[in-house]
């Protein structure tokens, strides 16, 4: 029974495998296949539940305590930053929006110089031609985009700026349409390792856990043992029985917050001191363009075309910044989100609200250099020091401001900032938000890429992972998730933590 | 500053309001004491005010208790018990000499605009909260929707079924789920 959920366990779980691997996202479902696949004796555990099409009713208050992580209410210990990360079979390919990209070559430079990671583009090549095949990777056609990204792709050419912005790939097949990507597609259309990686581990014999989460790996002697967990009741979230997995492999894919916490508990030796440190989210901000008409915004792909030509910082004189450091993705809420992405409340709150047929928007993915830390308290739940602070501050200023201009070229009457009060006119004002206070906490700021907390790297005093994800410190631990990025990717990582978790699962399996 | 401002314990006794009396008969709160039901009823009614169809503050409050109710994470319940801590008892760093709830419907209006653009994070963060609580729980529900324009769901409305997936087994079975083969490849 390779899929197996709380609900049919009946008592104390004791399983003898090769590998146990933690997570079923991005990363630890593509390992656990890859290896289920070579042969080996695999058992996955998920702290999630397992949900298919046929649960994802498209309702935004059902699927948030279904699918998403600390029920949606993961926040920084200062409340200014929301964590939106998947909990359940597939993890956050489940809710993420399918616009795909691969890690930018400057980047992946960056990483081997600063850091000494050994992969380049040319090494990664195959393992993401591997990934993007079984994600059914493909550049958006036109009838993927819905108006919302054909008035910012207007607006980019009305201001010249058409280089800047680019159609996106998308992880699709057979799209139909409804917009519901990110509640989970009810039509198994929108490519997850739910519908790709995690069938194939379970065809190829892998024993998924649901509602499993580890709490623990065992180690003895410097080498991993295994890892002890619990099966919960789904509905309550109780404990109702003990798990534990004796193996010489563990492979830890249970995301930025989840992996690093996951070690901490576990007391797990660290040469470098760095797990749970180097937290970047790549902070996201959203904008309002109200337009005369009714738009058809909330239907078909969240993102198909994105304002990529700012993504690095350029500077001026003396090193100052100037501009940059952001992407901006077409996007749309479903009412509930959006009604607390729009700022103020009451009656004006509602006036906006009445509004919502007639707005596009666009959100920020920040290319964050200021980083947070996870660390776990004396019950083992998290705390996540992040802001957005120092160097990322003049960059959502000029992701505003540009959006700004973007939408106003577009046709907007007016752009709405999510603070409730900024209400930009005119091209003027909108280069005006370059003196905009950005106060955390004022504007919702939900945070998407969980990366950097166990990074990768050359150094065992520097970093916490090898190129390969394997633990400086202890043998038989891998990490083959987005915490072992050095630093943000700067575009969406899903494919890149895939690529990675390819190359990693490979890896494995050539060693045996 | 918000554990500073935790001023029940220091009512005079023969003053202690029974914030008990202010929750709807026969309601059994999961989590939230019925102070803070009633902090963020009172908050939910304000930020709600004009809303039209759906659920009203008292609707709102009950979700949250039933939400936070299933949230493992101990810091969240402790976080929101600040949170609603500092909106009905910060008062006084607004000039009001009266706890939250029992202000006049402006007052408390002028209290939340306060803690919106306050210059501390803290209170923009209890605004914050108290706001996701009341909007989002009212405008997911489908009876807020028509006003909005939004049609909502296409399970039940829109009959596609989803493309098929083998799993393998499911606890012991066989399992599939969706019924239609994937559409064959483009190019």
């Amino acid at each position: 029974m390779p899929i197996v959920e709380g609900a049919a366990v009946r008592g104390d779980v004791r399983a003898t495998a090769d590998v146990c691997v933690v997570g079923t996202g991005a990363g630890g479902a593509v390992v656990a296949a890859i290896l289920a696949e070579a042969g080996a004796r695999v058992v996955v555990l998920e702290k999630g539940g397992f949900y298919t099409a046929e649960d994802f009713s498209q309702r935004e208050d059902d699927m948030l305590g279904k699918i998403e992580g600390g029920h949606g209410f993961t926040t920084s210990t200062d409340g200014t930053t929301t964590f939106t990360y998947g909990e359940c079979v597939g993890g956050s390919t489940v809710h993420y929006w399918a616009d795909t990209y691969p890690i930018p070559q400057d980047r992946l430079k960056l990483w081997n110089e600063r850091f000494g990671v050994e992969h380049t583009w040319q090494s990664l090549a195959p393992s993401f031609a591997r990934v993007s095949r079984i994600m059914h990777v493909a550049l958006a056609d036109e009838g993927m985009m819905n108006e919302n990204n054909r008035l910012v792709r207007a607006g980019m050419e009305a201001l010249g700026w058409q280089d800047k912005g680019e159609v996106v790939t998308q992880a699709r097949r057979g799209c139909v349409g409804s917009g519901y990507c990110q509640l989970g597609c009810a039509y198994n259309a929108k490519m997850s390792t739910l519908v790709t990686y995690v069938p194939m581990a379970s065809r190829a014999g892998a024993v998924i856990y649901a509602d499993a989460p580890a709490e623990e790996i065992v180690v003895a002697g410097g080498r991993v043992r295994g890892v002890r967990g619990t099966v919960r009741d789904r509905a309550t979230r109780r404990p109702k029985a003990r798990i534990e997995v004796t193996c010489d492999r563990v492979v830890v894919a249970a995301g930025g917050i989840g992996t690093p916490l996951l070690l901490l508990r576990s007391a797990v030796r660290d040469k470098s001191g760095q797990v749970g440190k180097n937290f970047v989210v790549n902070p996201g901000y959203a904008v309002f363009g109200l337009f005369g008409r009714t738009l058809e915004n909330h239907r078909r792909p969240p993102c198909t075309y994105a304002i990529k030509g700012f993504r690095r910082v350029a500077t001026g004189a003396g090193g100052a910044y100037r501009e940059g450091g952001w992407i901006a993705l077409s996007s749309h809420q479903y009412p509930g989100v959006h009604s607390v992405m729009l700022g103020g409340f009451g009656a004006a709150h509602r006036a906006r609200m009445l509004k919502y047929p007639r707005l596009a928007s666009l959100y920020s993915v920040v290319d964050d250099e200021e980083p947070g830390e996870i660390a776990a308290d004396d019950s083992g739940a998290p705390r996540i020091t992040y802001t957005t602070r120092g160097k990322d501050v003049p960059k959502v200023r000029d992701f505003f401001a540009k959006s700004a201009r973007v939408l106003l070229a577009a046709g907007a009457e007016e752009v709405w900032l999510p603070d409730g009060e900024t209400v930009v006119r005119t091209a003027a004002e909108a280069d005006g938000l370059a003196g905009l206070p950005i106060a955390p906490g004022r504007m919702l700021c939900a945070a998407p890429h969980l990366l950097g907390t166990c990074r990768m790297g050359s150094r065992p005093y520097h970093t916490v992972v090898d190129s390969w994800g394997a633990s400086h410190s202890v043998d038989g631990l891998t990490v083959a998730d987005g915490s072992i990025m050095p630093t943000s990717i700067s575009v969406d990582p899903s494919l890149t933590i895939m690529a990675f978790a390819d190359a990693i699962g490979h890896h494995l399996a050539k060693r045996g | 500053m918000t554990a500073a401002l935790a001023l029940p314990s220091v009512t005079l006794p023969g003053c202690r309001r029974r914030y008990e009396d202010d929750v709807p008969d026969g309601l059994r709160l999961k989590v939230l004491a019925p102070w803070e039901f009633v902090v963020l009823r009172a908050a939910a009614a304000r930020i709600l005010d004009g809303a039209g169809d759906g659920p009203d503050a008292t609707d709102v409050a009950r979700r949250a208790d039933i939400e936070l109710a299933t949230v493992e994470d101990a810091n969240v319940r402790a976080g929101v018990q600040e949170v609603l801590t500092l909106v009905e008892y910060g008062t006084p760093l607004r000039g009001y000499l009266r706890t939250f709830s029992r202000l006049a419907p402006a007052d408390q209006d002028r209290v939340l605009l306060g803690l919106e653009r306050s210059r501390f994070t803290s209170a923009r963060v209890a605004f914050a909260t108290v706001k996701l609580f009341a909007c989002y729980y009212h405008y997911t529900d489908p009876a807020t929707w028509p006003a909005l324009g939004y049609e909502g769901p296409w399970n039940g409305r829109i009959p596609l079924p989803a493309y098929a997936v083998d799993y393998g087994t499911r606890n012991g079975a066989a399992f599939a789920s969706g019924r239609r083969p994937f559409p064959p490849e483009r190019g």
